[in-house]
């Protein structure tokens, strides 16, 4: 069980929502990011973004760990939905 | 003179008799030379406790000349109870009453104290900045009974037997006690700063919880340590935004070929590069411009530190604080000038003829020599001045030894960028085809060299790079044969390289050309940076980030700034040193203060990131027998000494290997080809070696050690 007073992710103090203050510098980064890659290929969904950024090698260590974790989350939610 | 208080053998004859004047130099290998330089016959050199002497006439003086060997006096906490803080009031003291290792400061220091009795005149030969004349102004006030007054200066920035003679021939009064006064408030502000924060740290980190190892942060330490800590997070939450790079092959009906990029450079839609690739596929290319210019390229100027720091690292990979000591070997060889030095200028009076000359001697100089010699020798200089010290430049001494391999490629660099500097401006052209498709443009650059220049005598370090092009002309048509459309993404920042860090800290102007890469090595010791790569440990994250919510100003490139410049301000004259001091202690209180009201939250995370960092240094990996993410570097709770050993040992993992006890290890995260073992790096004494832990690996050679060293010629003495 993951202290309730650490990020989601890391073993780090967590801010006000889930992450520390790096994977929350990621996760922005990650949001802004899909503006940027939504002008490039127009017509991409947030899943097909997370899951190509994944296998780039330049996407930075914490912006994967965000990137897993958001994707965990979806398939979670998709799933009590579908139940 | 008798006995144990007394020099031995000749020394007795010359100490004798009072009435000379003691010489003090920061280091053995200059005394040694002052005394071979000033005397008329040969020095005579006896032992007091070990701790060498030189005796010497000259036509109208007698010199006792002795060395420091670097700073003998320190500043210390009075109260010397390691728990309180802050600590505001303090003292100068021998090395001796602060640090067990203090080496033999304390005989030194009653040798000098003995020697200055007899001694009717001083001289001041240390090294002349910050740094040594704080050494000489301690030792001068208090083992020689303030005589810091009395003392004279010599001057001298090579240690060749005609620099040193001028320079103790010329020794003066100084004008002013403001270099030593200087040198010594910033000793005082950064064991102020020093002190108090990282007894701040550790104190909240044993609040919490015992354990080993003291944190530290200093006033360069923690803006210097931010930087590389900012840099991380940039790479480590980078997202790559992808672009387009547009490409053509051309052909030409003669056979000749070109490859021509997108005039505009990137394209960040995908619909757009589609849209270019489309309007230019199985189309011509026709030629509407071509663009031809002569670049200039002016010779280097000579070398600062921080010049030979970068290039060394640049072109032999070594780090600033080799580089630097590799310097200071060959400065104590009287092969270079003294190297701590921000000048990239070269005084006019010195013989550049006779140096160029001289190192015409040396087989391998000898014809760059010979151009050299034909024609006028003007120095190209660059901007920035030092008023203690010129440029780094060769003194024309020939190696009386053979140089070590890694001393041999300094050397040879720093000559061959001497020769570079007077060398003509080397020329080349640059060629820029424009081919246009339709509305779209794309670009072919070619370059020629047309003057060598200076180049020559720098080529071992630097290429000119020639793109050569076929004949062009402006109307010409040439065929697309394929258009390539190649999708990428945005690289995150590099990493700093000690060498770039460097150059950082300079723009900053944080720390001295003396200091810079002693903070960098610092930050390796203290386990904040990981080996080489410069990557920040948790420990690093941690402690920046902690201190950027807690006490932001300790992190402040423009705090240090400040002090810096107050500290060149007292050398000016321009202000006090006293309320320099104040000034630096009001700025930490507040700080101190609110770090104390954190104490709880600090010592919880400061003490999970040592953890952190501890295991993640000490993890080896999979264990080859048990193939779990289990190999550790352990320490016995019996014997104190370390192993490599299995976290699954509890449930049968028999994996286990000796390592050497003394010394540092670090594990290179990579394992052996033959065994499938860790490799580590060890060294001792600055010998580093890599060997596979696992003593029955068939690799080993030599009992497992591979000395790093490779086997390149090195420079030999003359014949
Ligand atoms: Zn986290």
């Amino acid at each position: 069980m993951k202290n309730e007073k650490t990020c989601t992710i890391c073993d780090r103090p967590r801010l006000e929502k889930s992450y520390c203050t790096f994977h929350r510098t990621a996760y922005e980064n990650l949001k802004r990011g899909f503006k940027k890659w939504k002008y490039a290929y127009v017509s991409i969904t947030y899943e097909d973004y997370l899951l190509r950024i994944l296998t780039i090698k330049e996407t930075g260590k914490w912006v994967r760990d965000v990137a897993l974790h958001q994707m965990k989350k979806t398939e979670l939610a998709a799933k009590v939905v579908s139940n | 003179m008798q006995g144990d208080a007394h020099p031995s053998f000749g020394l007795d004859a010359a100490l004798a008799k009072s009435g000379y004047t003691l010489v003090i130099s920061e280091k053995t290998d200059v005394a040694e030379k002052i005394a071979s330089a000033v005397g008329n016959g040969r020095p005579t050199k006896g032992f007091v406790n070990g701790i060498p002497v030189f005796a010497v006439n000259s036509e109208n003086n007698r010199y006792i000349i002795c060395a420091a060997r670097g700073h003998l006096y320190g500043v210390a906490d009075p109260g010397e109870k390691r728990s309180i803080f802050p600590v505001l009031d303090l003292e100068w003291r021998s090395l001796d009453r602060i640090s067990k290792n203090a080496g033999d400061a304390n005989k030194r220091i009653n040798l000098i104290r003995r020697l200055a009795k007899g001694a009717t005149s001083f001289v001041n030969a240390c090294d002349l900045d910050l740094e040594g004349e704080t050494i000489a102004a301690n030792i001068l006030k208090y083992a020689c009974g303030d005589a810091e007054t009395r003392s004279l200066r010599a001057k001298f920035s090579t240690l060749t037997t005609e620099n040193l003679t001028s320079a103790l021939r010329d020794a003066r009064p100084p004008l002013n006690s403001r270099l030593a006064a200087a040198g010594r408030t910033r000793h005082l502000i950064d064991f102020i700063y020093g002190i108090n924060l990282s007894r701040a740290l550790s104190m909240a980190v044993y609040a919490v919880r015992p354990m080993r190892g003291a944190l530290s942060i200093g006033r360069v330490q923690g803006p210097t340590l931010a930087r590389v800590v900012d840099r991380e997070v940039e790479i480590m939450s980078f997202v790559p935004t992808p672009y387009w790079s547009i490409s053509l092959d051309l052909t030409k009906d003669t056979g000749a070929h070109l490859k021509a990029r997108y005039l505009s450079g990137t394209v960040d839609r995908e619909a757009r590069a589609h849209e270019i690739v489309n309007k230019c596929r199985r189309q011509e290319a026709t030629i509407t411009r071509i663009k031809k210019h002569a670049s200039q390229l002016n010779p280097p100027v000579p070398f600062n530190t921080g010049d030979l720091q970068r290039e060394a690292y640049r072109v032999f990979g070594y780090s600033p604080s080799e580089t630097l000591h590799l310097a200071e070997r060959l400065y104590l060889n009287a092969l270079i000038s003294y190297p701590r030095t921000g000048s990239q200028r070269l005084p006019s009076s010195l013989d550049y003829r006779k140096i160029i000359t001289q190192l015409s001697k040396i087989s391998s100089y000898a014809t760059m020599a010979k151009w050299l010699l034909a024609g006028q020798l003007l120095p190209h200089c660059g901007p920035q001045e030092d008023p203690a010290h010129p440029a780094i430049y060769p003194t024309g001494e020939i190696p009386r030894r053979t140089l070590h391999e890694r001393e041999a490629k300094i050397f040879d660099l720093i000559v061959s960028r001497f020769m570079a500097i007077f060398g003509k401006t080397a020329l080349q052209e640059t060629i820029e085809a424009v081919f246009s498709v339709g509305v779209h443009d794309f670009v072919v650059n070619g370059s020629r060299t047309i003057r060598l220049g200076w180049v020559v005598y720098y080529r071992r370090y630097l290429k000119l790079q020639e793109t050569l092009l076929p004949p062009l002309s402006e109307g010409e048509v040439m065929n697309v044969k394929t258009v390539h459309k190649v999708e990428k993404f945005q690289y995150h920042p590099s990493r700093y390289t000690p060498s770039s860090l460097l150059a950082a800290m300079e723009v900053d102007g944080i720390g001295t050309q003396a200091t810079r890469s002693e903070i960098i090595r610092t930050l390796y010791e203290r386990q904040y940076l990981a080996e080489k790569a410069m990557v920040p440990s948790e420990m690093a994250l941690t402690v920046v980030n902690l201190m950027r919510t807690h006490s932001p100003g300790i992190l402040s490139v423009e705090m240090t700034q400040k002090m810096e410049k107050s500290v060149e301000d007292i050398r000016q004259g321009r202000v006090d040193p006293k309320s320099v001091v104040e000034d630096a202690i009001d700025y930490l209180l507040p700080s101190m203060e609110q770090m104390h009201r954190a104490q709880r939250t600090l010592g919880k995370e400061l003490a999970r990131a040592m953890n952190e960092t501890v295991n993640s240094r000490n993890s080896l990996g999979v264990c080859p027998l048990c193939k779990n993410d289990s190999l550790f570097i352990v320490r016995s709770k019996k014997t104190g000494k370390r192993f490599v050993g299995c976290k699954n040992y509890s449930k049968g993992c028999s994996a286990s290997a000796p390592l050497p006890q003394r010394g540092s290890i670090i594990p290179l995260k990579r394992c052996c080809k033959q065994c499938g073992w860790p490799i580590m790096r060890a060294w001792r004494r600055r010998r580093p070696w890599v060997f596979c832990v696992n003593v029955s690996c068939s690799s080993k050679v030599d009992g497992g050690k591979t000395n790093l060293s490779s086997s390149r010629p090195s420079i030999t003495k003359r014949s």
